[in-house]
């Protein structure tokens, strides 16, 4: 018996070695191959020159923010496989076709690059925070392209990026267009609000109710952007790589915010809770009821992917109802999901 | 009578520290305000409307995180200082026998497969705690030497539930689900209110109470199983209770707060450089140490700037000095008798 073990084991060890030295001159080979006529370069979120040979036909991602992208440019079918958040989101279950939806190649943290290089897709989508994922793929030969969306400006300019790489440049294009004319709009009915106006708004986010963005973040931005005063402003930092800061209870009561936004992902909070919590009740927004959800429980508008354009909508008019008179959000949610995500927002089960 | 002195000494700072945690913070309370709202309370005086703010600061928020705080802050010691004499062993700490790693465990499953509620993830927490001492001591009983495979058993009992926190963070979403498990390891008191404070009160304080009527055996313990067999000490019936009963006051304060490092480590060897080895003044004084050292570093780790610092940040990076200074000022002075 033992021997038979034993043997089993050396087996399996020289199968290893031999399955791991054919890998790598098979993955290596994809870099020195000489570039097609066709080949275009563009320059994905963290600065980087990709190289796209030719058409992209196959696209992994490892991200949710890139998945919302792809699907925006119009080019969900070309998804073969996703990360294992993704797979649990309602919008993807009705975007992404039904073969990529089984398929995972790991986490936003940590990517099966073995997984990767199996599926040879011709573009692997992954977060540009990243760095040592971008660096051992692109190392490996296998074209990888960094997205990073933390301010407006950086969605823009990674969608009409990805929309080049992707073949899908007046999608993007639209897109970028759609998203100026919004803000523009927004700016325009926002116009001539003094300090005195704008609302203190305090966000919830994922970690609880006494969890918050930093102005390091892109919910900041979009406070501010929206005729609000983020009071966690003072704020700053990262920790473990994301901006999202715990503050004490007290603090919060100190703030004495006058509208309180709760985000959906934060799956311990709901704006119930904030409104029955004792510890909050003499606060302005708990008072006045000024306690929302942040859309949408099918896919957050509140953080930096196509879709937050609809975000910023909802949330200026939430903050200055006066100045956005007859808005339906649903409507409008589902002019853009139509538009670019091919569904109405309504008929893939969303609610505010 | 020195050690009856510096008890008293101790138990006037712990009271000094509890009243400066009332004081200070990022609500501005000044000291009639607290003493009024203390007396409202006490005589069921309704608070009027331009105290409610202050009321809440103080009654709702800062009383129950200062009476969790010293709570765990003597339970992490006791523990300690128990689980340090019984295994002869400076270096060890309650994590020793897995009870933070089973927690933590626990509490990552249940962010998991439940959601971020805090009393599922507590309650959770609670029970991957025991679950780990309960294996580890499966484990760790066997064989001749009870305490060197104790240990040896905890060290792999840890490292189970570690890795299996590892694959819980691998396959958590990263935007809801990874944060919260990562802020629950680091731990902190900012979320804890009174139904917290009555949920591990029971056990914590029955716990540490029962710890503080039996340390006299620890005495006889520490001298080794032989010597403490030949004294009379029955070491396979007393050590599995010390050991259920450090276990118990770790998992319950843990449950509520999440896991806090360095404490137990390090506040008992400053309560021993100061009062010395003799559990029977060892015990409690290094409780009182711990709840004052816990309720300085909470009160710096929510006043210093707008957000919460992790307090495991500040434990370590005072503790760790404050014990370097200690043992230099103390050198000739050896940690166990």
């Amino acid at each position: 018996m033992k021997a038979l073990r034993n043997s089993i084991v050396v087996l399996l060890m020289v199968a290893l070695l031999a399955v791991a030295g054919c890998g790598k001159p098979a993955a290596e080979s994809g870099q020195t191959g000489p570039a097609p006529a066709s080949a275009v370069v563009v320059k994905d979120g963290l600065g980087r020159e990709v190289k796209i040979d030719g058409e992209v036909k196959s696209i992994v991602s490892s991200y949710g923010i890139a998945l919302h992208m792809v699907v925006a440019l119009g080019a969900a079918d070309r998804i073969e496989a996703i990360d294992v958040p993704s797979m649990k989101s309602d919008f993807f279950k009705a975007t992404i076709p039904q073969s990529a939806q089984g398929k995972s190649v790991g986490s936003p943290q940590e990517l099966n690059i073995e997984e990767v290089a199996a599926l040879e897709p011709d573009l692997v989508l992954v977060p540009g925070r990243n760095q040592e994922m971008v660096e051992s793929l692109s190392k490996r030969g296998i074209p990888v392209f960094g997205v990073v969306a933390e301010t407006p400006e950086e969605l823009n300019s990674t969608m009409l990026n990805l929309g080049k790489a992707l073949g899908r440049e007046k999608t993007a294009r639209e897109f970028v267009d759609y998203y100026d004319a919004t803000i523009k709009d927004v700016k325009e009915r926002l116009a001539g609000i003094d300090e005195a106006q704008r609302p203190n708004v305090y966000l919830v986010g994922p970690m609880g109710a006494l969890s918050t963005c930093s102005s390091d973040m892109y919910q900041h931005e979009l406070i501010q952007l929206c005729g609000g005063t983020n009071v966690a402003a003072q704020l700053q930092g990262k920790l473990d790589g994301h901006g999202w800061l715990e503050i004490p209870a007290e603090q919060l009561i100190a703030w004495d915010p006058d509208v309180i936004v709760v985000v959906q992902y934060a799956s311990g909070v709901k704006p119930e809770d904030i409104l029955s919590d004792n510890r909050f009740k003499n606060v302005k927004a708990v008072k006045n009821k000024q306690v929302y959800w942040f859309p949408s429980h099918l896919n957050p508008w509140d953080y930096p992917s196509p879709q937050a354009v609809l975000g910023v909508k909802w949330l200026a008019a939430t903050l200055h109802p006066d100045r956005f008179p007859g808005v339906d959000m649903q409507a409008e949610a589902d002019e853009f999901f139509n538009r670019f995500y091919g569904k109405s927002f309504t008929s893939m089960g969303g609610k505010l | 009578m020195k050690p009856r002195r510096l008890m008293l000494l101790g138990l006037l700072a712990l009271a000094a520290t509890a009243l400066l945690t009332m004081l200070v913070g990022r609500y501005s309370a000044d000291l009639p305000t607290v003493l009024k709202i203390i007396e409202l309370h006490l005589f069921h005086i309704p608070i009027p409307d331009d105290l409610v703010s202050a009321d809440i600061v103080v009654w709702s928020v800062r009383l129950p995180r200062m009476l969790m705080a010293a709570m765990v802050g003597a339970a992490l010691s006791a523990s300690g200082a128990v689980l340090q004499g019984l295994f002869r062993n400076p270096l060890v700490s309650p994590d020793i026998l897995g009870v933070s790693s089973g927690a933590s465990f626990g509490a990552g499953l249940a962010i998991l497969l439940v959601g971020t509620s805090t009393l599922a993830v507590s309650f959770s927490a609670f029970a991957g705690g025991l679950l780990a001492v309960t294996l580890a001591y499966q484990i760790g009983r066997r064989g001749q030497n009870t305490i060197t495979t104790l240990v040896l058993a905890g060290v792999i009992v840890s490292a189970l539930f570690s890795a299996a926190l590892s694959f819980l963070k691998y396959v958590a979403d990263p935007y809801e689900q990874l944060p919260a498990i990562v802020f629950w390891t680091m731990g902190g008191f900012n979320n804890i209110d009174w139904g917290d404070v009555g949920r591990s009160f029971p056990l914590v304080i029955g716990g540490l109470l029962l710890l503080y009527l039996f340390r006299w055996h620890l005495n006889l313990l520490a001298l080794g199983e032989e010597e403490a067999m030949g004294l009379g000490v029955n070491v396979k019936k007393a050590l599995p209770v010390f050991v259920v009963l450090a276990t118990l006051v770790v998992a319950a304060s843990i449950s509520a707060c999440g896991t806090i490092g360095w404490v137990g480590l390090v506040v008992p060897h400053m309560a021993r450089i100061m009062i010395g080895p003799d559990h029977k003044h060892l015990l409690p004084f290094s409780m009182i140490v711990g709840a004052v050292f816990m309720l300085l570093m909470d009160t710096l780790a929510r006043s210093i700037t707008g957000a919460e610092i992790p307090i495991s940040i500040m434990t370590s990076l005072l503790g760790a000095p404050f014990l370097a200074y200690l043992l230099l000022r103390e050198q000739d002075k050896e940690w166990s008798s």
